[in-house]
């Protein structure tokens, strides 16, 4: 993967990939990117082996599971990250890559990028997402956590009352919401 | 998966595994693919042996043709063991011998959980008696060829039989309305329509008033948190029927893994019609294929319907798996009320990779502050599905049957364990983390710090289950304690093992914590009273009993200098009364570091120390860690 990714002149010689998404919207990404989701690599591979000559070079590759809005954001993702790649063990670095990471919005937004990622076989993107929601709920309350996913409390008061007593340990310097 | 190309191979093969009880499936299915090239059949004849298999694998195929219509040709068929070769009926017996043993024995028995007609159940105590071996079938193959043109058009009816029923997805446009009426309910109002309404609308066929009581759709758990699979078994799902070539397709919906549907590759439309266990309002499904010897699933389409037979399969999408061995989550566009639900794969434009085999369904789980309406829909066997047009289509397989399955072995035999068909509530705002596939959920969750987790796993059932994944915690501890203890397997779990070991680790901060305030009150309620406690401090002076470490401990409080000192390498081991602790101790005195091990028993709900042992650390050489071991 990192063989394509290095194209030396990727905007004049590498070729294009169209991904359908499941809104039936048409993304034309160039091999590179495209490359960087394992799951489309494979599927591209696949196709090369088998009916090339059928089909010719204008694939149109299916994403039933992303939506365009998603894939999108999958894809400018994508295009930063070769300058990003460097060696992060900076502190400065982190810090920016934490910036980066909350401008990835909305827990729902997120748990989409992480599906499709994941559905894309996408490692970076799904590791850099998993940290971005993990930053979000870090240290936060139990009540905090709730609202920020839409979750429904479903034990019953003295089974709360319970788990609190066990983790009692967990819930020492919670930050404030 | 190539085809074969030249019939030698493919006899070569099946030859090798017919000496290959436990491969006998192969054989079958490798004969399939052959089926297609004239050119195979012909060495193919030439060759009793394969041909005797290619007769097996025919037989087969009969055998469950039959189960799937589950009505017509009765008992008779299999029961007459004796009859003329040439007639049909006698196949049952012959396969009922080569299928013997081995786990082809359990597809067939699983099958009878879904079709148990006297038929079946026949069968199945002939499978059981005997004892075949390879010459027999030997003996039994000369009439291979003429079976085999017979058993061409029975497939031939077949799927004549089935086209009946494949105008199916030509008669969607009349649904469209219904759904887009749907989706516009759920846009608007992030809720869905029950199924009283639903099932109005249908009536109505272009119903145009917008439905007013909208309900709010929650998932329904299983009493212990798991998300309602309403595609197990055990809820009373079942296979409905499933393309012909297909075994153990009842095994999709169940809890063994061990247990899957296989289908060969070469069959162009592969389905399986499932009943769910009651009308529900399914978002996504999920499917796995856990068997790593096969070809996995690719594409495949859903189609759904609440009634059964139906001429009305209303399509609920198609869907590209991801080549992974677990289970992957496939979101519906349009959640749909449903109760059967037909899987197909290997849709032909495709093609290249593609669905070898299908499987499905586990855990559809879902909804409904709605009522259930449970108006058991009728259960008949039919077979079904748009599967023949699909086929024709396909023009005879050649290049049509794209399995790309990349069997190296001359297995073309695919499995498929389970499946999962999750119906999931895409209510906006709400548990949006558990719309996400568990393996992905734990993944997150492992960025997450161990207070954060703990909190997480607060806030309701489903999120406990997912935050309390033993892997999680494990990565937790590497993390946050130490990689030491790799081997180590906690009895109650990571997530009990971290919190021992956290809660040892604060304890033993506070032991420091209180000769730093030199607080004897403090230290006399920290250590066990009793005889046998013993504490050796950095001057090599061991006291033992309660009484005397405790007098050692008042004396080395009224030392005048300041005891600032930094605590590093904490290693804890804990066991279930009793724990230890590994450190080194850095203090700004003249007598350097110290090697320090603490010891603690688990007594009347608390910790208390038994055991402290202090001594100097040479400071150049690293002295090994004086780790106590149990």
């Amino acid at each position: 993967m990192s063989n394509t990714s290095e194209n030396p002149n990727p905007s004049s010689s590498s070729a294009k990939i169209t991904l359908k998404t499941s809104d039936n919207e048409l993304f034309e990404v160039e091999e590179a990117v495209a490359m960087k989701f394992c799951t489309v690599k494979q599927y591209f591979e696949d196709e090369k082996d088998n009916d090339v000559a059928a089909r010719g070079s204008s694939t149109v590759i299916p994403l039933p599971n992303v939506h365009s809005a998603v894939l999108a954001r999958l894809i400018s993702y994508c295009k930063k990250l070769p300058q990003s790649n460097a060696v992060a063990d900076n502190h400065e670095e982190e810090e920016t890559k934490k910036k980066e990471r909350k401008q990835y919005g909305t827990p729902g937004d997120l748990v989409d990028l992480i599906s499709a990622a994941n559905y894309l076989d996408f490692k970076e993107g799904l590791e850099f997402f998993n940290q971005a929601l993990a930053d979000h709920i870090q240290n936060k309350s139990v009540e905090y956590v709730r609202k920020f996913f839409g979750i429904k409390g479903d034990f019953e008061p003295h089974e709360e009352e319970k788990y609190r007593e066990e983790y009692a340990w967990a819930f020492e310097g919670v930050d404030e919401d | 998966m190539k085809k074969p190309q030249d019939g030698s191979f493919t006899n070569n093969k099946s030859h090798q595994n017919i000496n290959n009880n436990d491969n006998n499936e192969n054989n079958e299915n490798r004969s399939k693919c052959s089926r297609n090239n004239s050119n195979n059949r012909r060495s193919f004849c030439e060759l009793s042996l394969s041909s005797l298999v290619f007769s097996l694998w025919c037989l087969v195929f009969l055998f469950y043709f039959k189960l799937g219509l589950g009505h017509g040709n009765g008992n008779g068929g299999c029961t007459s063991g004796n009859s003329p070769p040439d007639n049909r009926s006698t196949l049952c017996p012959i396969v009922s011998n080569d299928r013997l043993g081995d786990h082809a024995y359990s597809y067939i028995t699983n099958g009878s959980n879904t079709h148990t007609n006297g038929m079946l159940l026949q069968f199945n105590k002939s499978t059981h008696g005997n004892n075949s071996n390879v010459l027999r079938r030997f003996e039994n193959s000369n009439c291979s060829i003429p079976e085999t043109v017979s058993l061409e058009e029975v497939l031939l009816k077949v799927l004549v039989y089935a086209a009946s029923v494949c105008e199916v997805q030509a008669q969607e446009e009349g649904e469209k309305i219904q759904v887009e009426q749907l989706s516009s309910g759920r846009t608007h109002n992030s809720s869905y329509l029950n199924f009283d309404e639903f099932r109005n609308i249908t009536k109505q066929g272009k119903g145009k008033a917008m439905p007013s009581d909208l309900v709010n759709i929650t998932h329904r758990l299983e009493p212990d948190g798991t998300e309602y699979n309403y595609a197990s078994a055990f809820k009373g799902a079942k296979v409905v029927t499933q393309n012909k070539e297909a075994k153990g397709a009842s095994n999709i919906l169940g809890k063994d893994h061990d247990k899957y549907l296989r289908n060969p590759c070469s069959v162009a439309e592969k389905f399986v019609v499932i009943e769910l266990s009651e009308e529900t309002l399914v978002d996504s499904v999920k499917i796995a294929n856990f068997e790593h010897y096969s070809s996995n699933f690719k594409e495949f389409g859903l189609s759904g319907s609440l009634s059964y037979p139906t001429e009305t399969w209303s399509p609920l999408g198609t869907f590209v798996a991801a080549n992974v061995k677990h289970a992957q989550c496939f979101k519906l566009p349009e959640p749909k009320w449903v109760r059967f639900t037909t899987v197909l794969s290997s849709q032909p434009f495709f093609v290249p990779t593609i669905v070898t085999a299908l499987c499905l369904l586990l855990t559809l789980f879902a909804f409904t502050t709605v009522r259930s309406i449970s108006s058991k829909a009728s259960k008949s066997v039919v077979d079904g599905c748009d599967f023949a047009a699909s086929a024709n289509k396909n023009g005879g397989g050649g290049g049509g049957c794209g399995c790309v399955c990349k069997c190296t072995s001359p297995e073309m035999v695919e499995k498929v364990n389970s499946a999962a068909v999750i119906a999931a509530e895409r209510q906006t705002g709400a548990s949006m983390m558990e719309q996400l596939v568990p393996e992905i959920t734990t993944h997150a969750l492992s960025y997450l710090d161990y207070p954060s987790l703990c909190r997480l796993s607060m806030t309701n059932s489903l999120m406990r289950k997912a935050a309390n994944d033993d892997n999680a915690w494990k990565a937790l501890y590497h993390k946050d304690f130490t990689w030491e203890q790799d081997s180590v397997t906690p009895a109650n779990g990571w997530k009990a093992y971290y919190a021992a070991t956290r809660a040892i680790v604060n304890i033993n901060t506070e032991f420091f914590n209180i000769i730093r305030e030199r607080s004897l009150p403090a230290m006399s309620r920290f250590w066990l009273n009793a005889d046998f406690v013993k504490c050796v401090h950095a001057s090599g002076e061991l006291f033992s009993g309660y009484n005397a470490v405790i007098q050692s401990w008042q004396l080395a409080f009224n030392w005048p200098q300041g005891v600032n000192f930094q605590v590093r390498d904490v290693r804890a081991r804990v066991m279930s009364e009793m724990a230890w602790v590994s450190m080194k101790t850095f203090v700004d005195m003249d007598s350097g570091p110290f090697n320090v091990t603490n010891t603690f028993e688990f007594h009347n709900g608390r910790w208390y120390m038994v055991h402290h042992h202090s001594s100097v650390m040479t400071i150049d050489g690293d002295v090994e860690q004086q780790l106590v071991h149990a």
